[in-house]
């Protein structure tokens, strides 16, 4: 198997696999799309608010076209998000008092908010871009502490360091996010009053940015620290079991290079796919949290507009969301290939 | 050890797993745990306890803890401790009706697809991966705000959100227990797929799905919680600990207690689960 | 002074049912270069043994007692870096499984380097050259390109060879083998047989070989030991071993393999009663002493026996070793090869081919096979990995259905008819016994559920009673307890389950037996006893059995007629005796010549296969055996399809070596004299 002929099968392994994510993604996105505009009296109603005359929500429901087939609705969702078609509801005519600077016409509009009375992109990008920063720090700290926490408990499994490793993260994954922001929001704020209780990322609340940084994501990563811990201690503890780390050890190989260069090596396939989806969590999942701090994040901004009924957002958010969500697949997968020369057939 | 080294140590076959539950240190604690709260929900009705809805203004001169209220009152002055034990019993209502019914069409699902293979599997397979392609919180809220909060629609959601999972799982298991010779042995007999698939397979999927089982209680107890903390859980006045929680937060600046006992609650029953889950995971490995 | 001493060896394990002495009491010595075999079942404690030579018995097990000498030095006393330095440097291991011992994310020739560079410092491009040297040692050609691929990359035969060659990259004095052939296919056990006394030669190493076949033993090793329950029952010069075994195990050992040039008829198979004791359960005295009959109370029971010298060199534990007779009994002349009758076809195949299209490939499994099987006799399916001999089995029993061709039982063609479309009694009347003894039962029922589906789905019996007595009735045609129907299958023994399995099978009364390597996954002495049971049910009830193996001397042993299968085609067969004799089909005597005899009376002209077998995706056109005949004619081999010879008394040889030819060869099993 020349490198040439790898790589070329890799590459049509990767554009296959792009080609899928195309197709879930539009197949989920639909599913949103009918979820949240399944009855369209409501999407009227929802885009006027509830104290809106009943006429001019059936005017509204006129102009939007709301009783058209739901495919035909979504298609042309879509053809707004290309820009291929201009946002109905910006129309000036409806006098809703919806403008965009950058036009009703353009790709990647996402249509308007009826929630924060703005272009869903101003609100979206800016909440994502916090989200990610909380994510990132997180993200940087989960992924050493969880392999080394599992690693060496796995290296040793069955002993004491083990077991008192597990039971660290045992009890790590067993406290909902919400339970412990409220545990460390007792301790470090009301007991210790070392940390600020929110984190509205304000320089002007008294604290600094960083300060107000450290709950929320000490939050997420104590979580899923824990639960990447005990896949990586499973699959490391299963590894040293395996009888090539045996034949290392008895071809007279010092102990560190047995776990380094065998053990290791294998034991982190498995893991690696854990902790390109916990990526996926990060982005979408940290809502509680962002909640608990009230941190001005992604996942607030999805239950916001959720509750309220903001379909434009919702629908926005979802794709977003889900884009992440399929691309970390798509990138596990491609990884896991790489990693595992089995997997290459 | 290896398999023959194995073959050289072993005597009788091992006795069944729930009678060698004691060689685990960890499973009996969270057995202990999980034990606690069940007889605790089934015996609320018949506790000495105050009305976990009534409103008692005068005890928020004494929030912290009284003779009428042993562990203090809520920011309605409603009796704690008999909230945490009705909201124990709400939680174990759901948990395990929700949990049986994803299994139910859970396994489904996965012996479908992994019996017949083919264009059945990539419809079901293609259709899990859409699912969990979304972030477990993102589903939830979708659906819940969508469908409104309800006892019935959380199931529903908890089902939507883990029977994927769980058919992988069984996917997995019968993939490979189809190549084994008793279930050639089983068609040599004219036995029929549904048999096959009922009587052959699925008990032996019993070792992976108990463990399973116990862990999916514990994340479905953090899903509960969590739609309580954001207000998509059961309707009030029900007690929902994570509703509780939502609630006391206001005040945790001057009343921890009550955000943290339902807290310790919640925390307590998902670490019941699973020490649980791990203490079997440890006994099926052992042999 | 030896080169390994082993002296009151005592290995314990903590399980969760207390403390086991694996091996209670071990004592053995092998010099510099010699060549050790250790001989024993599952469960004997031998790879236990191996384990605590190197000194790795994991968190639960541990040396109470004795001492492991090895160059002087005490291995269970060595700290850590000094058995780090003898582990690979002076002792190296072959495995058992080549697949499960290679580290699947490293290269082959980073797997080798790892060696010279950890033992002698070697620098990377020695190490590499150093691997190169080895590599061609062992017959892997082009060692480069092996070095740079992966073991899922290689075939079984070739990781084996990676893995002795890693054994010796640092010239240790002592090689272990922990069965290192068991698994691989008869011709290239064969080869690495061939390899391991060819590096033996050239290295000067000292081999400690353990193993359950006695037959590979006696090829590779100038002295065997025995061992039972733990303990060496029996010590001496391999020669002496076969000639006079003076171990009433080693007897039944001995006994219950088929000789070369025996038939059932002539020298049936002796069973040795009873079942392997589990480690630490047998007698603190004789291990042997529940399944011997020379047991005598008073004497066997009384103390532990130790070893005892009958010759200097030949050591033996047993008290009445001298009350036991001369030789194995002679063969039964009274019984003498009587023929069997005649009888009507059963089964006949014609043109049978079974295709299966992988991507948009096609791997051939079966072409175009022609056979028959007649009432009541047993017919043997031989052939290696690839030969297509499971598929047929398959095809035969309905658990898939042929491609093209007739395949007429019993009256219908059922080729193309899987179970699903044959009526219940065409599927009662073709039953099947599998290879798996762990997989061939369902974990979660009790043994005694398929016993009843079966007899309720084939109509047999229907009421609580009936059902009760029929299924009494088909544990005892399999000598077990009628209380073990309610037994599950991992509280009984590999023998037993495959004992089960066939009540199984004959609960319909079946007329036609397809069994699939039926005894290949359990121990020697175990086999005997199942081989005989079926071949007793077979002759009461007159089924035709069809016998799918790869034990050529099983074979010998209990067929009436033989078909030998190459790559998914017949390439010769008849009845069992003309199939042992010249003339040969060229591949059934290279077969013939690679299975390992347990007679080192018996020389075997060696004909020795090159290259590997081709993959069934890819079938070379002509004969499918060209590209590896040592008797290959020409082009005419590779182009052209053989014509099917026909040498009396319906013996069929497909081969374009003409017949006279064939005729001429050698016999490949001489009586040395």
């Amino acid at each position: 198997m020349g490198g040439g002929n790898g790589r070329g099968r890799m590459t049509r392994y990767i554009l296959r696999r792009a080609a899928e994510m195309l197709i879930t993604l539009l197949v989920a996105s639909f599913l949103v799309f009918v979820v949240t505009e399944f009855s369209p009296g409501n999407v009227a109603r929802k885009t006027l608010g509830a104290f809106a005359l009943q006429e001019q929500v059936d005017l509204l429901y006129r102009k939007l076209h709301l009783n058209d087939p739901l495919m035909l609705r979504y298609v042309r969702w879509l053809g707004v998000l290309t820009g291929v078609e201009a946002d109905p509801l910006q129309d000036p005519a409806l006098k809703l008092d919806f403008t965009d600077p950058r036009g009703d016409r353009y790709f990647g509009n996402f249509g308007y908010s009826t929630l924060y009375k703005a272009p869903v992109n101003d609100v979206l990008w800016d909440r994502l871009g916090n989200t990610s920063l909380l994510a990132g720090l997180a993200f940087a700290v989960i992924v050493p502490l969880s392999l080394l926490l599992g690693a060496l408990a796995g290296m040793n499994a069955g002993s004491l360091l083990d077991r008192a490793l597990s039971t660290v993260s045992i009890v790590m994954t067993s406290i909902p996010e919400f339970a412990l922001g409220v545990l460390l929001v007792a301790i470090f704020v009301v007991w210790l009053h070392v940390l600020p209780g929110t984190s509205p990322l304000d320089v002007h609340s008294g604290w600094s940015i960083a300060q107000q940084l450290v709950l929320p994501v000490a939050v997420l990563a104590i979580y899923d620290a824990g639960y990447v811990a005990r896949m990586v201690r499973t699959s490391m503890a299963e590894v040293m079991a395996k009888p090539y780390v045996r034949t290392a050890i008895l071809k007279g190989l010092p102990r560190r290079q047995v776990i380094l260069r065998h053990a290791l090596r294998n034991a982190l396939i498995a893991p690696f796919t854990v902790i390109l989806l916990q990526i996926n969590w990060l982005i979408g999942g940290v809502v509680v949290t962002e909640l608990v701090f009230a941190y001005p994040g992604f996942g607030r901004m999805l239950l916001d507009a959720s509750l309220f009924g903001d379909v434009s957002l919702i629908e926005a958010a979802t794709l977003i969301a889900l884009f992440v969500a399929t691309l970390t697949q798509l990138l596990s997968d491609v990884g896991y290939r790489f990693l595992d020369p089995q997997a290459r057939r | 050890m290896s398999a023959s080294v194995a073959a050289e140590t072993a005597g009788r076959a091992t006795p069944a797993l729930w009678r060698r539950l004691p060689n685990s240190p960890v499973a009996m604690v969270g057995l202990a745990i999980v034990l606690f709260w069940v007889v605790l929900a089934i015996a609320a009705p018949l506790l000495p306890l105050a009305s976990p809805n009534a409103l008692d203004y005068m005890a928020m001169r004494q929030p912290f803890s009284s003779a009428k209220h042993w562990l203090g009152v809520d920011p309605l002055g409603r009796d704690l401790l008999s909230r945490i034990v009705w909201g124990g019993r709400t939680v174990l209502e759901v948990a395990p009706i929700a949990v049986l019914v994803a299994y139910t069409v859970g396994c489904t699902m996965g012996l479908l697809a992994g019996y017949y293979r083919g264009w059945v599997d990539a419809a079901i397979s293609r259709a899990s991966d859409v699912i969990l392609s979304f972030p477990v919180v993102v589903l939830y809220v979708i659906l819940i705000a969508n469908i409104g909060p309800s006892a019935v629609n959380i199931v529903v959601a908890v089902v939507v959100a883990s029977a994927p999972g769980i058919a992988r799982i069984v996917r997995g298991l019968v993939l490979s227990l189809t190549h084994q010779e008793f279930v050639a042995a089983a068609y040599l007999r004219r036995e029929s797929d549904v048999f096959v698939m009922l009587v052959e397979l699925l008990p032996n999927c019993r070792g992976p799905l108990i463990t399973d089982f116990c862990l999916r209680l514990g994340y479905t107890t953090i899903t509960i919680g969590t739609l309580g903390f954001l207000g998509l859980g059961l309707p009030p006045p029900n007690p929902d600990w994570g509703g509780m929680v939502k609630q006391a937060t206001s005040m945790i600046t001057v009343f921890p207690h009550m955000a943290l006992y339902p807290t310790f609650a919640l925390v307590s029953l998902i670490l019941g689960f699973n020490l649980l889950a791990d203490g079997i995971t440890e006994l099926s490995q052992a042999d | 002074m030896a080169l390994l001493s082993i002296r009151d060896l005592r290995v314990e394990y903590t399980t969760a049912r207390g403390t086991v002495a694996a091996i209670p009491e071990f004592s053995l010595e092998i010099g510099a270069g010699e060549s050790f075999g250790l001989v024993g079942e599952s469960g004997c404690g031998k790879s236990t043994l191996i384990m605590a030579i190197m000194g790795y018995m994991g968190r639960n097990g541990r040396v109470a007692r004795g001492e492991i000498l090895f160059e002087g030095r005490d291995l269970v006393r060595a700290g850590a870096e000094e058995l780090r330095k003898v582990r690979g440097g002076r002792i190296a291991i072959v495995y058992q499984e080549p697949s499960t011992a290679l580290n699947p994310s490293m290269t082959v020739g980073r797997q080798l380097m790892e060696v010279p560079i950890a033992h002698s410092g070697a620098s990377n491009a020695d190490a590499r050259a150093q691997a190169a040297r080895v590599l061609a040692d062992v017959h892997l050609p082009d060692p480069d390109s092996v070095m740079r691929r992966y073991p899922h990359q290689l075939s079984g035969g070739q990781k084996q060879r990676v893995v002795i060659a890693m054994a010796l990259l640092a010239n240790p004095a002592l090689l272990l083998l922990d069965e290192p052939t068991t698994g691989l296919d008869v011709t290239v056990e064969a080869a690495v047989l061939d390899l391991l006394n060819e590096l033996r030669q050239k290295y000067g190493t000292a081999l400690f070989y353990i193993s359950h076949n006695l037959g590979v033993i006696a090829q590779v090793c100038d002295r065997i030991g025995v061992m039972y329950a733990g303990k060496l029952v029996e010590d001496a010069p391999a020669a002496d071993l076969f000639a006079q075994p003076r171990h009433p195990y080693t007897r039944g050992l001995l006994g219950s393999l088929p000789r070369p040039g025996a038939d059932k008829r002539t020298h049936p198979l002796v069973a040795i009663p009873g079942v392997v004791p589990s480690a630490g359960r047998a007698p603190d005295s004789c291990g042997f002493l529940t399944r011997c009959a020379l047991a005598r109370p008073g004497l066997c029971d009384a103390a532990p026996v130790p070893l005892l010298a009958t010759t200097p060199t030949h050591l033996v534990r047993c008290a009445r070793w001298q009350d036991l007779p001369d030789s194995i009994a002679a063969a039964d002349p009274a019984a003498a090869s009587v023929a069997v009758p005649d009888s009507e076809i059963v089964m006949q195949a014609r043109d049978v081919s079974r295709v299966f299209a992988v991507g948009k490939r096609r791997l051939i499994a079966n072409d175009r096979l022609t056979l028959a099987a007649k009432r009541g006799h047993v017919l043997a399916i031989v052939g290696e990995s690839g030969s297509g001999k499971s598929t047929f089995a398959k095809v035969l029993a309905g658990l898939d259905a042929a491609t093209s061709g007739t395949l007429t039982v019993l009256g219908d063609d059922v080729a193309t008819q899987p179970v699903r479309k044959r009526s219940a009694t065409k599927v009662a009347a073709v039953q099947m016994v599998f290879q798996n003894p762990d997989g061939t039962l369902n974990p979660s029922h009790s043994v005694g559920y398929p016993l009843t589906r079966a007899l309720k789905k084939f109509g047999i019996a229907h009421d609580r009673k009936t059902l009760d007595a029929r299924v009494a009735a088909l544990l005892d045609m399999v000598r077990l307890p009628p209380s073990l129907r309610h037994a599950l299958p991992r509280q009984l023994s590999g023998g037993q389950k495959q004992r089960i399995a066939i009540a199984r099978a004959f609960a319909g009364n079946p007329e036609l037996l397809v069994a699939d390597e039926p005894v290949s996954a359990l121990d020697v002495s175990v086999q005997a006893a199942v081989i005989n049971l079926l071949l007793r049910i077979q002759a009461e009830q007159q089924t035709t059995l069809v016998f799918i193996s790869h034990d050529l001397g099983l074979v010998r042993y209990l067929a009436d007629e033989v078909v030998v299968m190459y790559l998914g085609q017949v390439m010769e067969s008849g009845p069992v005796a003309s199939l042992f004799d010249p003339p040969y089909h060229p591949y059934t005597e290279a077969l013939l010549s690679a299975v390992p005899v347990p007679d080192p009376t018996i020389r075997t002209t060696r004909i020795r296969l090159e290259g590997e077998i081709p993959s069934p995706l890819n079938v070379p056109p002509g004969c499918r055996f060209a590209t590896r005949c040592p008797r290959k004619l020409g082009a005419v081999c590779e182009t052209m399809p053989p014509p099917a010879r026909d040498a009396d008394n319906d013996h069929v040889i497909h081969c374009h070596i003409p017949l006279e030819r064939l005729r001429q060869t050698e016999p490949v099993f001489r009586h040395a004299s």
